[in-house]
């Protein structure tokens, strides 16, 4: 479904994503792993839109999007939930479910279908529907920033660090959540730095160091893999 | 009501007519700010080709003033979609100082441009409600400045509403928020960009054909213009529409006192007092909202 | 704004830079023309200057001066402040050599630049009225426009003759010449018994008098004198003193009426009286010349303000020939103060201080046309 292929990425001067590729299948949960710094949410943003690669192509269900704008790549069906979520707080919790629907991409589910999912799996965002972004708790506001995305009707989610700063009860309604995204036909791209919790709900795993892939495996042969082991799972 | 009175009353209401005219200018410069981070030095400029466009439509097509105006306030406007497209957009991802300077450039190419083809002899716009008086009481405006009151004080409610209400008032609040949280969740950044300036350029031209008739006008106008405009903007804050509005009023009125009642020098100084005691005081202006670092 | 006014100043630097080296010519008279050509100033600087460039092309069509030497104007911008014809002075007469200088539009301007010329510099000043530019002088300076004591002797005496008014307030620029006007008027209306209620100044850079207006308003007073010395202030103060709702008469300054400002001011100016050497109504035939000269070049009416800087070429020229000289200022000086002058504003001769003693005239506005008053 998605597929980058042998990406380079610049910021500023510097190359930081080398020769990167890497392969997403419909219907699947693929994690990237790696350490601060490696380049997991550059590839990302790379793909949303907000970076341009210097070479290489991404290909999502076989078009090109590597040139687009990120407002066109969501309206493709790629969305990205950034890192640090990136709400709007001083605007309504209804005001950003609203612009989440702007460029919503066609087909699939209704607006009003999206919108009743969206209440059944954060039922506290409905009743908060007036509150602004800034007065929601960190759990709430990551619950928002995916409803956000939610809304814009994604074939393929991208996540990046979805658990950051939550308490670890909230993590696990996250990765229910997650689960249950990917129940429900949408595609999932991981980054997280809860590698165990990442390793688990993903079918597919690539360990990114430098801006290199350089592991790249079945999820489950990666929670046994000595090297991640060591390096990522503090075994 | 005692003369002394009558006086004070007659110089709240010119002030706060002035007072308008800055809010008017100060909102576009204001909303650039707000909503893309840069800071425009040419936004004076467009409020003198406001007037100067209201000028010639009058003068060489012969409309109305009224009609003038608007085809000025419209042609500026549009002007603003060029202006964004050659000096502001491809710049956008350079450095705020690179911006600072394309704007200044473009503040001196539209001067220099406007005293080659404008001429630097002054001009005035004639508009019917120029001279006629209106009396409330004791109390004297010409048509002119109710006009001003009114046409500004309707724009901004209309202005408050778009970006309240519609889908693209709420584009701009996201990107003014979060500029990268906004072009993921799906808003079209350059549009945003294009309304910006399209919405501050022509409420700059606005003022420009509302005050035009009240003074003379000429090509080097615009430095009034922005020099009025940041000093509204310094005191209501930067990026506060709200601020921009008590700010200019507030400004209008403190200088239609200190000029009647000390004098006219020291009204032009108590602008840039004002501004000092506030950033020391409020470095972030009345009612700005303090700007995240980087 | 420092950093704009700075880049703006280094271009008009450079414009001024272009212009005198482009047409540099070594056996031509080069006559430093220093004027206000950028700020509130501008377009009175600008009349200025084709004033003097009108006269430039009769004295040169004419065969020049000497046997056949060209008279080039090098134009520099004072913008009407005194820093500026300070800096403006001394480029022309250190870096550029000229060999003649006319300025001092305004008087904040001439009361310096007179320091920069002194005993150097043959230096020709126009319209400034301060009486201390001529008085505080040096033997190279001669002023061509009547002092504002000149003037307002004629034209006080004129108010209080003609005008039935008891009392009187101003509305004056906030530099030398304006503190001195209002001075002078107290003294003389007050003599006729006409109550001197109050003056406001502004600013040369305001561009709003509503307050000061309105103030003024307040006094009510028969009449409103207004000292406007350029035409967009000017302008708009006599707009807005109809705009405050003052409906008595107004008084416009003395030598500061033009015919851009009377079409500035539409219907504020109607019936408004001045005082003024230039008489538009005349048939000096040397006036009809520069006239029709300067319809010829440029756009704008010819303008009193113009017709200084025409008679400023005029005289030097003139000079020049008479005396024979162009370096030798002492010879030219003295040949300038001992003889009578035949200009576009009649025949004029100079004091021994420099002062140039010419007619004034006494004008008013009608049916939108400046008119000579009997």
């Amino acid at each position: 479904m998605l597929e980058i292929r042998k990406i380079n990425v610049k910021y500023g001067q510097r190359e930081v994503i080398h020769d990167l590729s890497l392969e997403v299948p419909a219907g699947g949960v693929v994690t990237l792993i790696g350490s601060n710094g490696a380049g997991k949410t550059t590839v990302l943003k790379t793909v949303s839109g907000l970076l341009r690669p210097t070479s290489g192509s991404i290909l999502f269900e076989g078009r090109p999007i590597e040139k687009a704008e990120p407002h066109a790549i969501i309206e493709a069906g790629v969305v990205h939930i950034p890192e640090g979520r990136l709400l709007f707080k001083d605007m309504s919790v209804a005001e950003h479910i609203e612009l989440g629907t702007i460029r919503a991409h066609a087909g699939g589910r209704t607006r009003e279908q999206r919108l009743e999912w969206v209440h059944e799996l954060f039922p506290i965002l409905w009743e908060r529907r007036q509150q602004k972004a800034g007065t929601l708790s960190g759990g709430q506001q990551q619950m928002l920033a995916i409803a956000r995305g939610i809304m814009a009707n994604p074939k393929c989610l991208m996540l990046d660090e979805p658990s950051l700063g939550l308490a670890p009860i909230l993590v696990d309604q996250l990765a229910d959540a997650i689960r249950s995204l990917n129940e429900n036909g949408i595609t999932i791209l991981l980054v997280e730095q809860r590698v165990d919790l990442a390793l688990r709900l993903a079918d597919r795993g690539y360990v990114i160091e430098t801006g290199r892939v350089v592991l790249e495996d079945k999820a489950s042969a990666l929670l046994e893999n000595p090297r991640v082991k060591e390096a990522y799972l503090g075994a | 009501m005692d003369i002394e009175t009558i006086l004070l009353i007659q110089q709240i209401m010119n002030g706060l007519v002035n007072g308008m005219t800055y809010v008017l200018i100060a909102t576009g410069l204001t909303l650039v700010f707000g909503v893309l981070h840069i800071i425009n030095f040419a936004h004076g400029e467009f409020y003198m080709l406001g007037a100067f466009f209201t000028f010639f439509a009058s003068k060489l097509l012969g409309l109305d003033y009224v009609t003038a105006g608007i085809l000025a306030t419209v042609a500026v406007a549009s002007l603003g979609i060029v202006a964004n497209r050659f000096f502001f957009w491809p710049l956008r991802r350079e450095h705020e100082f690179t911006l600072l300077l394309s704007s200044l450039g473009l503040a001196l190419l539209l001067t220099n441009g406007g005293e080659l083809i404008f001429g630097a002899d002054p001009k005035y716009i004639s508009s019917p409600f120029a001279d006629g008086i209106v009396a409330m009481g004791p109390m004297i405006l010409t048509q002119q400045r109710i006009l001003i009151f009114g046409v500004g004080a309707l724009m901004l409610l209309l202005l408050y509403f778009f970006i309240q209400k519609t889908t693209m008032g709420k584009m701009m609040r996201a990107t003014a928020q979060d500029a990268e949280g906004a072009a993921l969740t799906g808003v079209d950044i350059r549009r945003v960009y294009t309304v910006t300036f399209v919405l501050a350029c022509g409420l700059a031209a606005l003022a420009g054909a509302l005050v035009g008739p009240t003074a003379m006008i000429y090509p080097t106008v615009g430095s009034w213009a922005v020099l009025k405009g940041f000093i509204v903007v310094v005191l209501g804050g930067l990026g506060s529409i709200v601020g921009a509005l008590i700010g200019g009023l507030t400004l209008g009125v403190v200088e239609a006192l200190v000029g009647g009642y000390i004098s006219l020098g020291f009204a032009q100084a108590v602008g840039f007092a004002i501004i000092i005691v506030v950033l020391l005081w409020r470095p972030n202006g009345l009612f700005g909202v303090a700007r995240r670092a980087g | 704004m420092r950093l704009r006014s700075g880049i703006a100043a280094a271009s008009m630097a450079l414009i001024a830079a272009g212009t005198s080296l482009a047409v540099a010519q070594e056996d031509n008279v080069r006559v430093a023309a220093i004027a206000p050509l950028s700020g509130p100033g501008a377009f009175d600087g600008q009349l200025a200057i084709e004033g003097m460039e009108a006269m430039v092309e009769i004295v040169n069509e004419g065969g020049g001066v000497l046997d056949g030497r060209m008279i080039e104007l090098v134009i520099y911008d004072d913008k009407g402040n005194p820093e500026e014809g300070v800096s403006a002075a001394k480029r022309a007469i250190e870096n550029d050599d000229v060999d003649l200088l006319v300025g001092g539009w305004f008087s904040s301007v001439a009361l310096t630049m007179k320091e920069v010329t002194r005993d150097r510099m043959l230096n020709i000043m126009t319209s400034t009225q301060h009486p201390n530019t001529t008085k505080e002088g040096h033997d190279l300076l001669f002023r061509l426009n009547a002092t504002s004591t000149m003037m307002s002797d004629t034209y006080s005496d004129f108010i209080c003759d003609r005008m039935d008014i008891d009392s009187i307030a101003f509305i004056t620029i906030n530099d030398d010449y304006g503190r001195l006007e209002a001075e002078n008027y107290e003294k003389l209306l007050g003599e006729c018994g006409i109550d001197f209620l109050g003056n406001e100044f502004y600013n040369k850079d305001d561009a709003d008098f509503m307050t000061v207006l309105t103030k003024l308003r307040a006094m009510n007073p028969d009449a409103i004198y207004v000292s406007a010395i350029n035409t967009a202030q000017g302008a708009t103060i006599y707009r807005q003193i109809r705009q405050v709702g003052y409906q008595g008469t107004t008084i416009a300054s003395a030598g500061n009426m033009n015919p851009k400002l009377v079409e500035l001011s539409g219907p504020a100016l109607e019936g408004v009286y001045s005082v003024s050497l230039f008489a538009p109504d005349s048939d000096d035939p040397e006036l009809k010349a520069w006239v029709e000269q300067y319809n010829e070049m440029f756009d704008n009416e010819p303008s009193f303000i113009g017709s200084l800087g025409a008679q400023a070429v005029e005289i030097l020229a003139q000079a020049i020939d008479k005396s024979g000289a162009v370096r030798d200022y002492d010879k030219i000086a003295e040949t300038i103060r001992a003889n009578e002058w035949n200009t576009l504003l009649g025949d004029i001769t100079f004091d021994e201080i420099g002062q140039a003693q010419q007619n004034i005239y006494l004008i008013q506005i009608n049916d939108g046309k400046i008119e000579t008053v009997n």
